[in-house]
């Protein structure tokens, strides 16, 4: 508490500064100090990264040390080197399938988050109805609770729902419940839909009314004010909510896993088991792969929407 | 478009096509039906589950009221043991990446002065790739005779094998590194919240940069703090992933029972009795945060 005593205490006249408590010497070298901590820290950041691109480049199959340049783990046709684990990620179906299942996966539920969020953003933040705290406090939850805990009941869900639709309805929806692709998509909705609503309800809480007064004062109706005025508007934000809900869907492990069942395979689900069973360095080429992927979407974004304002 | 030019009246006034009392509730609907019907359904629905009964030989499960499942919880130690590391593991991470992630977001908020939105960009850009893959990447660096041994060697500070790989330590690293960034942010919001004035005013009193620290950032960007800690602590309740990874199996987390029960243990009921007991945990942290700094920041 000695520096309590440095502030309070009255500056002896005659002095020019309050003495300073040992504390407040030291932070004298903060300025470099900090500066240096933020640069370890960036380091902390980047390091595992370019590591992890560069050692996708090694000829060696257990990854352990650096060996020697290649580009089998990109290119390799799966069964033309001598070691059959030698696969290049771009020739290599286990690979490849996964990747179109989850680019599919993706831009569905990309489609049916941004539509719905879109919808209930309005709703949350230009109406008042009874219920509006309900739907505010789920989505939080959603997005902040354990992953795990949505994945394993969204599976007891769909597996109970199919029991039920076998045992009382003889209809199977064709089979969209099943736990595989389209199951996927609903939970993948339900986890995006909180992230679209962030993003767009900060756009529309910035959002200046009065150009839509003008848009109808001038005669549009409201159809074509929303079209022609709003939507233009918030464009930005709708784009930012979608690459974010396509990133985070794309990337997702963790409620994919509960929920694909035996004959779907994400990229993600893929490299878990992967990872589990062994890893060479094509897992470092995907890796690179789809980061190159994500981090052109943010650049990108960046570029033009200015996403780190929007959220 | 077309049709929508037709409708247009002269009057100036327009027909209300929806009664306004209707909008909202329209509005909100297909979000409240997504989220009631595949978020908040399946969550009494593992409550329901996990009072439910086993047969023996795993073709169902009927309700009822058994506690069985809770009781096995509360009693078997290799249960507890796996709690008291959870929440072992989810205070280390908390407190580490706020230590870590402080100055880091003083430093973004208060040194980086034009370049701010770049070092905040910086900070988010590894949290939009695969955690699966940001996890993964440590195990080079981190493995036997892997790149931070072989540095280690080189430099003369140790010989031989790391045997850092597959501990608790290695567990904590690849946390730290996953979850800096939900710490960061909401710090950086908080520390920019502060009025640069005050850091002058301070100075002008007399203070110390410490004494500055501690009567005026810290204090003023505590909001930022309890954001940063829930948002970080929450999910780590429930993380098995970089344990799993990192840990090789040896780490034994809460996350990993209800993984292990829903997939090689096929105890469904037991999982889900693991799975409400991580949801009250949770909520009862998301209650103390909004009883300590209220729904206004969050």
């Amino acid at each position: 508490m000695a520096a309590e005593i440095a502030v309070q205490g009255p500056a002896a006249p005659g002095r020019g500064k309050a003495r300073l408590s040992l504390w407040d010497r030291l932070m004298r070298f903060s300025d470099i100090g900090i500066s240096a901590w933020a640069i370890v820290v960036y380091i902390f950041l980047y390091l595992p990264i370019v590591v992890l691109v560069i050692y996708s480049f090694n000829k060696q199959v257990l990854n352990i040390t650096w060996e020697g340049f290649t580009l089998d783990w990109y290119f390799a046709e799966p069964g033309s080197k001598e070691d059959p684990r030698v696969k290049g990620v771009l020739r290599d179906p286990d690979i490849l399938g996964p990747f179109v299942t989850s680019m599919q996966i993706a831009l569905l539920s990309t489609l049916g988050s941004v539509v719905i969020g879109v919808l209930g953003s309005f709703a949350l933040v230009r109406f008042h109805f009874r219920t509006k705290t309900t739907w505010d406090g789920l989505n939080y939850t959603k997005i902040i609770i354990a992953e795990i805990v949505a994945g394993v009941s969204t599976l007891l869900f769909f597996v109970q729902l199919n029991n039920f639709l076998d045992t009382y309805v003889g209809f199977d929806f064709f089979n969209i419940f099943q736990p595989g692709f389209w199951s996927v998509v609903i939970a993948h909705i339900a986890w995006n839909i909180p992230f679209v609503v962030v993003i767009i309800r900060a756009r529309l809480l910035g959002f200046d009314r009065s150009i839509e007064e003008a848009g109808a004062d001038l005669g549009a109706n409201p159809v074509s004010v929303f079209f022609r005025v709003t939507l233009p508007v918030i464009f930005p934000g709708i784009l930012a909510a979608s690459l974010l809900a396509f990133t985070l869907s794309f990337d997702d492990f963790v409620t994919t896993f509960f929920v694909i069942g035996q004959s779907y395979n994400t990229l993600p689900v893929q490299i878990w088991s992967m990872v589990r069973m062994g890893i060479t360095p094509e897992i470092n080429a995907i890796s690179t792969i789809m980061m190159a992927f994500s981090m052109t979407i943010v650049i990108f974004l960046e570029l033009k929407a200015r996403v780190s304002e929007v959220l | 478009m077309a049709e929508v030019a037709t409708v247009r009246e002269d009057t100036g006034k327009h027909r209300r096509y929806i009664p306004r009392k209707l909008a909202g509730p329209l509005l909100v609907s297909p979000m409240a039906f997504w989220m009631l019907a595949f978020f908040l359904t399946p969550l009494v629905l593992i409550v329901l589950y996990s009072f439910g009964s086993q047969s023996v030989y795993q073709t169902g499960v009927s309700l009822g009221f058994n506690t069985e499942w809770y009781v096995r919880i509360f009693t078997e130690p290799a249960n507890r043991k796996a709690f008291l590391l959870t929440a072992q593991m989810v205070i280390l991470n908390t407190v580490g990446c706020l230590v870590i992630g402080y100055p880091l977001a003083y430093f973004i908020s208060v040194k980086a002065g034009r370049r701010k939105t770049l070092f905040v960009l910086l900070v988010m850009l590894p949290f939009w790739t695969s955690f699966l893959i940001r996890t993964y990447a440590w195990i080079t660096i981190l493995g036997n005779g892997g790149l931070l041994n072989g540095w280690l060697n080189d430099l003369g500070i140790m010989d031989g094998s790391l045997d850092f790989m597959y501990t608790q330590k290695a567990v904590y690293v690849g946390l730290i590194y996953d979850y800096l960034p939900f710490m960061v942010l909401p710090l950086f919001v908080g520390i920019e919240k502060i009025h640069k004035s005050l850091y002058e005013a301070s100075k002008d009193l007399g203070a110390g940069k410490w004494t500055t620290l501690m009567k005026v950032t810290v204090p003023l960007s505590l909001p930022g703090i309890f954001a940063g800690c829930m948002l970080t602590a929450v999910p780590t309740t429930g993380e098995f992933v970089v344990p799993a990874i990192l840990g090789g199996g040896k780490v034994v987390v809460w996350g990993w029972l209800i993984y292990e029960e829903f997939t090689a243990g096929r105890n469904w009921p037991m999982g889900s009795a693991l799975s409400n007991v991580l949801l009250v945990v949770m909520l009862l942290i998301i209650v103390l945060y909004i009883r300590a700094v209220g729904t206004e920041d969050f």
